[in-house]
């Protein structure tokens, strides 16, 4: 059988390559993988290096990159079970021939395991080739690259794993996504040998499929809904949330989440043309090419799948990452926004009133306020606790900036306006009581014995009022607010100053308000900055790069995705020679034809792609509920913009991806195509 | 009809439906014939009078409804996809009208193909006979693109002969190739039926291919109409007028 099979590979050789390359991608990365952990095992723990002595862990980091080589390779796999299901069809009258003259159906099925098994065994060691090759060039640029990276020597470490383990899994996925097409070949009847037989996947085929499809949704689906459910509960069980049901409860969504995918993919041949019949009755009044297209479409769901299932899966990665990324944001901001009062304040000794008028009178600053401060102590509940006591003209000034109920404060000389709850101690203050401000003379802030302490201090004793406005400052743990003429007659002494702002606009106008008030300040230093806005700032910063992270580690799932979005809209157009010759034949013009692919490409774009943004929807809320419940409440966002991208850039590449195989439809004359193959 | 020592193959109330209820076409009715060794056997009939069907059922190529199929001693209507698939490998050649030939392979790759598929040797003097006999020795090496129709043909009549099997089916082997190649075949044919014993059993259409077989057997709507022994040409053809006439005349 070996010639045979290997003679059948070299004549449809072209048909294979898509395929090849997804494996050789797949497998391109996971040498790279472990390239990359060697790099760095001998980088950081090696000798003379910055770990060394410490225990490993790189194995860490390598099984976490692994898994997003096991997942390209899974979408590769889908590549390939499309590209030899469409092989199979092809050869069906060689095959019949081979069973007339006695090949038997076992013989069959196992030349196209070994054909797969070869281009399995050929594409990933390419693969490797390329991972080590992209290695090596990594190696010899970074220290090229100047600066600090001048010293850096990247070693490029073959390993075994950096071989076997690519190879091993790269052949191994080539040959078992092969067994579907495998068995169909073995259902191949000698008499088609005389006359074609049109195809139709066998009812018992579609039964199996229908039937482990719905197995999997239904039980990806209850553990993911179990995993949101028992979190629920422990969060709000009387113990909390204690790390093993943490672990449980996020493996059991995340496994939820996978099993209900795969049952989509699977099941996808049932559902994917219902859901575009309508698309289709709408598109089929446009003209006649359009009529074509959709019939197609309704025609063959294995083929529509096919092309759907690779843009589905490309478009979820993505979108689960954006949506988890959104949402994280927008919590991270509203929580933010709950525990600071104040947009931006900023304190400091050195702080001039030059300075915040400036600072005040800056381009998207709503309101300002600000005053002079004073360092003291006082007791609270047996502790001693710092506190800053900021002179501000009056209630409604601070009111102008505050996001807290200031009704029926009065600050008149002599009262003072503190925080309910302390940030540090947690402890709340009642008030309506006197309380004895120790109130040092010496610059706020600078650490003082005792001794010291007690010659410069004043007692001073205030009326307190609280309200519940949070982190003012980070540096104290109480902020006191007075009226400013205490400040003015000398009863309070001024040793630094402070000044808040109310920002306008939305969380991106206000990042660039923050962006001039921090060049207006330039290299003053000693400064207490504080405020929502500046920590949201960090942490979108942080958001950003992990999504970057993430985003680079899926494009090679979502490279693979897109070559099979191109290999299937090329096969399909392959297995439909002679439909095409035959609409060429009785009249169809080559645009027409053309634009006929190009209709049924955006149907199935679209489509899938929709699909897609809502499934990957579901799973980015899902994941952020699983990962921040436990301490956020989740605002859960839309981002249009990011979505709107996202079915572009989708669209785009289906159409592209059609007219390669177009072009080669129209240029075969029909009276080729409709001779004998 | 009786079963003789010479008999290699014999339909016993051989019946073939396809489809059911009101669309169901009764290719076969209850045929029963046998066929002796070393003779050249030509099923006829206008097209739909079930004679592909009597072969494909005959060769183990399509299953029956009803009846038993006895070859070389064994009903083959009970045997399974591996039987049958052996079956043919060592004791059925086939040559069909077209797509006889595996294109990527050159002529003596597909002549041996049968061989290569059991992992068997080739017997090179068997090998080396037949393809002298059939005029192929500086055609081996060319692919089917390469060959002529009546080259291919041979070749395939080469390919049904190499493992020298009990019987040779043919389905209209002249329906593709112009008179002078039609010519050639079918003497190929008689000759491997005289020279080397064979049993070979033709379905064709065509008077003057049935011609050159021993005995012509005349199938209309599924039955056995006429057993005729050394058909001639012209008598064959007035047959089959007759019973298109009939048919159309019902």
């Amino acid at each position: 059988m070996w010639s045979i099979t290997f003679q059948l590979m070299k004549k449809n050789a072209r048909m294979l390559v898509p395929a090849g390359i997804a494996i050789l991608v797949g497998s391109a990365f996971i040498a790279g993988t472990y390239l990359f952990g060697n790099a760095m095992r001998q980088m950081l723990y090696g000798d003379g290096g910055p770990l060394a002595n410490h225990a490993d862990e790189t194995q860490i980091v390598t099984t976490f990159l692994l898994a997003f080589g096991i997942l390209a390779l899974l979408v590769a796999a889908l590549v390939i079970a499309n590209t030899f299901q469409v092989l199979v069809a092809q050869r069906r009258r060689t095959l019949a021939l081979l069973r007339t003259i006695g090949a038997k159906s076992g013989q069959l099925y196992r030349s196209v395991v070994l054909e797969a098994a070869l281009l399995g065994l050929i594409a990933s060691a390419l693969g490797v080739l390329a991972g080590w090759g992209a290695m090596a060039a990594v190696s010899a640029v970074v220290p090229h690259l100047g600066g600090d990276f001048a010293n850096i020597h990247v070693p490029v470490i073959l390993s075994w794993q950096v071989v076997v383990i690519p190879i091993a899994f790269g052949t191994v996925v080539t040959m078992l996504a092969s067994c579907g097409a495998a068995r169909s070949a073995t259902a191949v009847s000698p008499l088609e040998a005389l006359r074609p037989i049109d195809l139709s996947e066998r009812a018992s085929a579609r039964r199996g499929r229908a039937v482990i499809g719905t197995l999997l949704l239904v039980v990806g689906v209850a553990l993911a809904v179990y995993g949101a459910v028992a979190l629920t509960q422990a969060i709000h069980s009387p113990q909390g949330l204690s790390d093993a049901a943490a672990n449980t409860t996020l493996l059991s969504a995340v496994a939820g989440c996978g099993l209900t995918f795969i049952g989509l993919v699977v099941t996808a041949t049932f559902w994917m043309p219902v859901l575009m019949k309508g698309a289709c009755a709408l598109v089929s009044r446009i003209g006649p090419s359009s009529a074509v297209a959709a019939a197609n479409v309704r025609k063959n769901p294995r083929r529509i799948a096919a092309t759907g299932t690779a843009l589905l899966i490309g478009v979820t990665l993505v979108s689960t990452i954006a949506t988890g990324a959104a949402t994280l944001k927008a919590t991270m901001g509203e929580t933010l926004d709950s525990r600071y009062s104040v947009d931006f304040a900023l304190s400091g000794a050195t702080l001039t009133e030059t300075t915040t008028d400036k600072l005040a009178s800056t381009e998207g600053v709503e309101a300002s306020v600000s005053g002079p401060t004073a360092y003291a102590t006082m007791t609270d509940d047996g502790h001693e606790v710092g506190v800053l006591l900021v002179g501000v003209p009056s209630v409604d000034a601070l009111a102008s900036v505050m996001h807290t109920d200031l009704s029926g404060v009065t600050l008149d000389s002599g009262q003072v306006l503190l925080q309910s709850v302390s940030a540090v101690y947690g402890t709340t203050f009642a008030g309506g009581t006197t309380a004895t401000f120790d109130v040092s003379s010496s610059a706020a802030g600078t650490a003082l014995s005792t001794d010291e302490a007690a010659d410069a201090t004043k007692a001073v004793t205030l009326s307190t009022e609280t309200r519940d406005f949070r982190s003012i400052s980070t540096m104290y743990a109480r902020v006191g607010f007075v009226n400013e003429s205490m400040f003015a007659d000398g009863t309070l002494p001024s040793t630094g100053r402070m000044v808040m702002l109310r920002l306008a606009g939305d969380s991106s106008a206000q990042s660039a308000t923050i962006q001039r008030l921090t060049a207006e300040l330039g290299d003053v230093d000693g400064l207490d900055v504080t405020g929502p806005v500046v920590m949201r700032m960090i942490w979108n910063a942080i958001i950003d790069k992990l999504l970057l992270m993430l985003v680079a580690l899926l494009a090679v799932a979502v490279l693979i995705a897109l070559i099979g979005v191109a290999n299937t809209l090329s096969l399909s157009v392959i297995e439909r020679t002679r439909e095409s010759a035959t609409l060429r034949a009785i009249g169809m013009t080559k645009g027409q034809l053309r634009r006929s692919l190009a209709v049924e490409a955006l149907v199935i774009s679209v489509t899938s792609s929709i699909t897609g943004l809502v499934v990957g929807t579901a799973f980015g809320f899902l994941g952020s509920y699983m990962v921040m419940s436990s301490f956020s409440t989740l605002v859960f966002t839309v981002d249009w913009g990011q979505y709107g991208l996202i079915l572009l850039v989708a669209v785009v590449a289906a159409l592209l991806a059609s007219v390669f195989p177009a072009r080669r439809a129209t240029k075969t004359s029909p009276v080729e195509a409709l001779a004998e193959a | 009809m009786a079963y003789t020592n010479t008999t290699v193959i014999q339909a016993i109330g051989l019946t073939k439906d396809y489809g059911d209820g009101e669309a169901a076409v009764h290719a076969l009715r209850d045929v029963d014939v046998a066929f002796e060794q070393g003779r050249f056997t030509a099923i006829m009939g206008p097209s739909g009078s079930g004679k592909s069907t009597l072969m494909h059922t005959l060769s183990g190529l399509d299953t029956v409804t009803a009846g038993e199929v006895i070859f070389d001693g064994r009903d083959i209507t009970k045997l399974n996809d591996n039987e049958l698939t052996l079956m043919r490998r060592h004791d059925v050649g086939f040559v069909f009208q077209n797509f006889n030939l595996l294109p990527m392979f050159t002529a003596e790759q597909n002549i041996l193909m049968p061989l290569t598929l059991a992992g068997e040797k080739s017997d090179r003097e068997w090998f080396d006979r037949l393809t002298t006999t059939l005029g192929l020795t500086d055609r081996l090496r060319h692919r089917p693109n390469e060959l002529s129709g009546g080259q291919q043909q041979r070749v395939a009549i080469a390919r049904a002969l190499i493992t020298k099997p009990k019987v040779v089916f043919a389905d209209e082997p002249t329906g593709a190739l112009d008179s002078a190649s039609s010519a050639e075949v079918l003497g190929f044919l008689r000759g491997s039926v005289r020279e080397f014993g064979q049993t070979v059993i033709m379905v064709t259409h065509d008077p003057v291919a049935a011609s050159y077989a021993d005995r012509a057997l005349v199938v209309a709507d599924g039955r056995i109409v006429r057993d005729i022994s050394d058909p001639e040409a012209a008598a064959m053809s007035e047959l089959l007028t007759d019973i298109r006439d009939l048919k159309t005349a019902r």
